[in-house]
């Protein structure tokens, strides 16, 4: 009898130590750069929401458009009002998997290579992007990190002529997010 | 003849300096002290995650557009330390699933960790915005302690 409750237990605890599927941040950064010999624009953003299931390899983002912040007023309200038009669309989303990932190694110490592939949602237009990265695995808490390049124009954003020099012809984005277990 | 010409291009070149010195002066402007400012509209966290759930984009237009000073009361639910040495103060709004996260400035941050969880505070600040992909939660920015 004390046998198999023995075995119960243990299998209990087995069971629940492999339960860690989802990781999430809430406070997650996202950045964008672009230098030009007119202008430096360095915005970020330090609210991005990101869910990775480890079970399932996927990951998404929630980007508040209007947390992205700028030194100068004036560059945030064109970014706001006249290039993203945040009051039309507050947020930018992806969704995605990670391509060719074993599972396994989202338990695994270490850094971890990884590219990711999915819908990326930017003023209201859809592209299918993919982007390599790396995933810091330390523990239960896992960091993922990636920069990649974007066209505005892409997206729909338009950017005036008389500006267009001023910001180079691909945003260099930059993504740094710590995860930790959801509870 | 010739003393007007050099009045009249003289005012010129000062209009000119002026308008330069505006235009520059705008351009170079910092971002307005949202935790040092007015605050334009004062309520409790419940019922600002209250109207966002019911209707975003009536909320972002209220709360969101035009660069208002929210100031916003409420219980502390959790307190973060950041990696960029700002904390963020997580407010209760009566429900589990839903919270209004307000992440303070530099310059508030030292201030804000002594607080706890638990206690009563008023502050204010930046909304930017709703995220519903990890429960629900308004998002606050540029924070600073209201005494």
């Amino acid at each position: 009898m004390k046998k198999i409750l023995v075995l119960i237990l243990t299998l209990t605890f087995v069971f629940a130590a492999n339960a860690q599927d989802k990781y999430i941040s809430k406070n997650g950064f996202i950045g964008f750069y672009s230098k030009t010999p007119m202008e430096t624009i360095d915005a970020k953003n330090n609210q991005v929401a990101s869910v990775i299931d480890a079970k399932k390899a996927t990951i998404a983002f929630n980007v508040v458009i209007k947390s992205f912040k700028f030194e100068k007023a004036l560059m945030e309200e064109h970014f706001n009002e006249n290039y993203m038009e945040s009051s039309k669309f507050p947020k930018s989303t992806f969704s995605g998997k990670f391509v060719d990932f074993d599972v396994k190694n989202f338990k695994v110490n270490g850094t971890h290579k990884v590219t990711v592939e999915g819908d990326l949602t930017i003023h209201g237009v859809t592209k299918k992007v993919t982007a390599t990265g790396t995933l810091e695995v330390n523990g239960d808490k896992i960091t993922a990190k990636a920069k990649f390049k974007l066209k505005p124009e892409e997206y729909g954003i338009q950017i005036p002529a008389l500006v267009r020099d001023k910001i180079s012809q691909n945003m260099e984005i930059t993504v740094d997010i710590k995860y930790d277990p959801a509870k | 003849m010739k003393n007007k010409l050099i009045t009249i291009l003289a005012v010129l070149l000062v209009l000119g300096a002026i308008g330069g010195g505006i235009g520059y002066y705008m351009y170079q402007k910092p971002v307005k002290n949202f935790s040092d400012s007015k605050a334009e509209i004062t309520l409790q966290a419940g019922d600002i995650f209250k109207e966002f759930a019911a209707n975003e984009t009536s909320a972002n237009a209220k709360y969101v557009a035009g660069d208002k000073t929210i100031e916003i009361s409420g219980v502390i639910r959790e307190l973060k330390n950041n990696e960029d040495a700002t904390v963020t103060i997580t407010l209760d709004t009566g429900n589990p699933d839903a919270s209004v996260s307000c992440t303070m400035t530099k310059e508030a941050s030292a201030e804000a960790a002594k607080l706890s969880v638990g206690a009563k505070v008023v502050l204010k600040g930046q909304c930017t915005g709703f995220q519903e992909l990890i429960s629900k939660e308004v998002i606050m920015i540029r924070c600073g302690l209201v005494k």
